[in-house]
């Protein structure tokens, strides 16, 4: 309990820290903003002009392709809280591990939230909160408490499953030393896959965006359940956490497997 | 005085894949150079000491450093460290240990020094009224309670190193690590540090270990050292007892000498009015032969071979400990 009290304060420590790092440039804060607003502006002008002769894709009218996109994106910012599983691989090919590793914290915890970038979170719920009272009236949709609450669980599950799979590919880097051949499946926001609805896409295709690039928990459930689409919102909540669950283990066996081998060949 | 290192027969080997160019021979060629960076040494550091580290590039400092830290896991042997095995009970033994390594640091880049040390307060689980006397301690000894409000990209690096020694000392660590730490450093910074280490080993008993290339670091730090060459420890002893070895004496003259063929074996170098000669210290014949050519009113001195010397000859196969 004790070691689970202390990483939590930990991770409040880094979090003070990056909000202090990020107020020092505090004109890069609404430079972000305004990136992001774009960024969902150029979304609805694609879905418009692709949508101009018809009404849905799929089972998908406007607003949902429209609120699917708003999800991906600000998962992205949200996301900026691991932003060390980005830097990880860099960290174990350089040997720079070796500070995290003298110090009474876990290694991976040290690693990935020591980058976080605060500012691009605050970026993202803000942006998503202003986006989605936008989409609520121009779509006149109403959302009852239940659905946001859902949303809101599912859309943390989901950036928590992408650091996760991130961090999984960095540790490639303790085997292979060079990750550039990996490092385009850690940047899977270049792939711009979470704009779409998962069931345009055939099985296999599916099933790579709740794994390999795992946008679909964070543009494709958050919709779902926001637009009260699902039956059942609590059985694809619980599938979401097992996916977590499963993952997480994964990346322990094969951190404390990564680790051995740092040990081995002194970084 | 109770042992605080207790090193028995460590060995460490790297193996390295020799396809290292290609990925798929990397990943399936079981052919693997073995390189031995620390070859069956023992060592023991008392409680309390200051250790200087001392070798070539690929002596096995920094491999028995890290093994030291826990960070590197040895290849046989044991290694007993403030009551812990340092790569099996990591976690508590880095409680423990204070690193500071290279150049790689423990602070942020551009927030004031005392958030960055606030950090440290949290991870080493230190309580805020030992935190502020602690801290209050540390930037007294250091002078530096005036910078503690300055984010660290605009200290100078000698403020900044301050900086790192307190971060890594804020815990109270029984052990310190210290790779380099006066590299890049001038003058009145590196004075500064040598007073500041020694009063923390003075008044909080820390042993510290250094590693380094700096001569000076040895001279106003460590009474012993420990010196490596490929993997094996070949001295280890008081500092001046490492002088000892070396019986050479370094005649200086600045002024103007009678150079002939009975002294000019002995010249080692020459610049302006300014004569070095070296010569084996039991030989007097030569002393008194050069200290005869020497012109009056020129300024002798005669002296020992000092650190730098000695492992120049040590490093250069001249000498053999």
């Amino acid at each position: 309990m004790n070691y689970l009290v202390k990483h939590i304060k930990v991770a409040i420590a880094f979090f003070k820290i990056s909000w202090k790092n990020s107020i020092e440039y505090m004109n890069d804060f609404a430079v972000l903003c305004v990136d992001f607003i774009v960024t969902i502006a150029s979304t609805i002008i694609f879905w418009r002009f692709l949508l101009v002769d018809y009404e849905k894709l799929g089972t998908w009218s406007m607003a949902g392709l429209i609120l699917i996109g708003i999800f991906g994106n600000a998962s992205w910012a949200i996301g900026e809280i691991f932003a060390g599983a980005w830097a990880l691989s860099g960290k174990i090919t350089e040997g720079r591990l070796d500070k995290y590793m003298c110090r009474p914290v876990n290694t991976l915890f040290s690693c990935v939230l020591e980058d976080m970038q605060v500012e691009e979170m605050i970026k993202g719920i803000l942006s998503l909160l202003i986006l989605l009272i936008w989409h609520g009236i121009k779509f006149d949709i109403a959302v009852n408490p239940a659905d946001v609450i859902y949303t809101i669980v599912s859309l943390v599950i989901g950036v928590i499953i992408v650091a996760i799979v991130r961090c999984l590919y960095s540790c490639s880097a303790f085997w292979f030393e060079n990750t550039e051949g990996l490092n385009f499946l850690v940047h899977m926001e270049d792939f711009g896959l979470e704009h779409y609805p998962l069931d345009i896409f055939n099985k296999t295709t599916k099933l790579v965006l709740l794994s390999i690039i795992p946008v679909g928990f964070v543009s494709y459930f958050p919709a779902m359940f926001y637009m009260h689409i699902i039956e059942k919102p609590y059985m694809y909540l619980l599938f979401e956490v097992i996916a977590m669950i499963i993952l997480a283990l994964a990346l322990h066996l094969i951190w404390k497997k990564g680790i051995k081998k740092y040990e081995a060949t002194g970084g | 005085m109770e042992n605080i290192i207790e090193i028995e027969s460590l060995t460490k080997r790297y193996e390295i894949n020799t396809e290292y160019d290609n990925l798929w021979k990397r990943l399936f060629n079981k052919e693997k150079k073995s390189i031995c960076a620390v070859d069956d040494i023992d060592l023991a550091i008392a409680k309390g000491s200051m250790v200087a580290l001392l070798g070539k590039n690929g002596a096995g400092k920094t491999s028995l450093i890290k093994m030291l830290t826990g960070i590197v896991t040895p290849t046989s042997g044991s290694i007993v460290a403030a009551g812990f095995n340092p790569y099996k009970d990591r976690y508590k033994y880095s409680y423990h240990i204070g690193v500071v390594l290279g150049q790689k640091s423990l602070l942020w880049h551009n927030i004031p020094a005392k958030d960055s040390l606030n950090l440290y307060r949290s991870i080493y689980d230190i309580n805020i009224n030992d935190y502020e006397k602690r801290l209050g301690f540390f930037a007294g000894v250091f002078d530096v309670k005036d910078l503690l409000d300055t984010p660290v990209r605009k200290l100078s690096l000698g403020e900044r190193m301050k900086f790192e020694l307190i971060a890594a000392l804020l815990h109270e660590p029984d052990l310190l690590f210290l790779d380099e730490p006066t590299i890049g450093l001038d003058i009145l910074a590196k004075q500064q540090m040598y007073s500041f280490l020694n009063t923390v080993n003075r008044e909080k008993g820390t042993t510290i270990i250094i590693t380094t290339h700096n001569v000076d670091d040895v001279e106003n730090l460590c009474d012993r050292v420990v010196l490596m060459d490929a993997g094996k420890i070949i001295y280890d002893g008081d500092r001046d007892g490492l002088c000892r070895y070396n019986q050479t004496k370094k005649i200086v003259v600045a002024g103007e000498v009678r150079l002939d063929n009975a002294i000019k074996r002995y010249l080692e170098k020459k610049e302006g009015n300014q004569y070095v000669f070296k010569c084996d210290g039991n030989d007097s014949d030569a002393i008194a032969c050069i200290v005869d050519r020497v012109v009056p009113g020129s300024d002798i001195t005669v002296m020992g071979m000092d650190i730098e010397d000695v492992l120049l000859n040590v490093y250069g196969g001249k000498i053999k400990l």
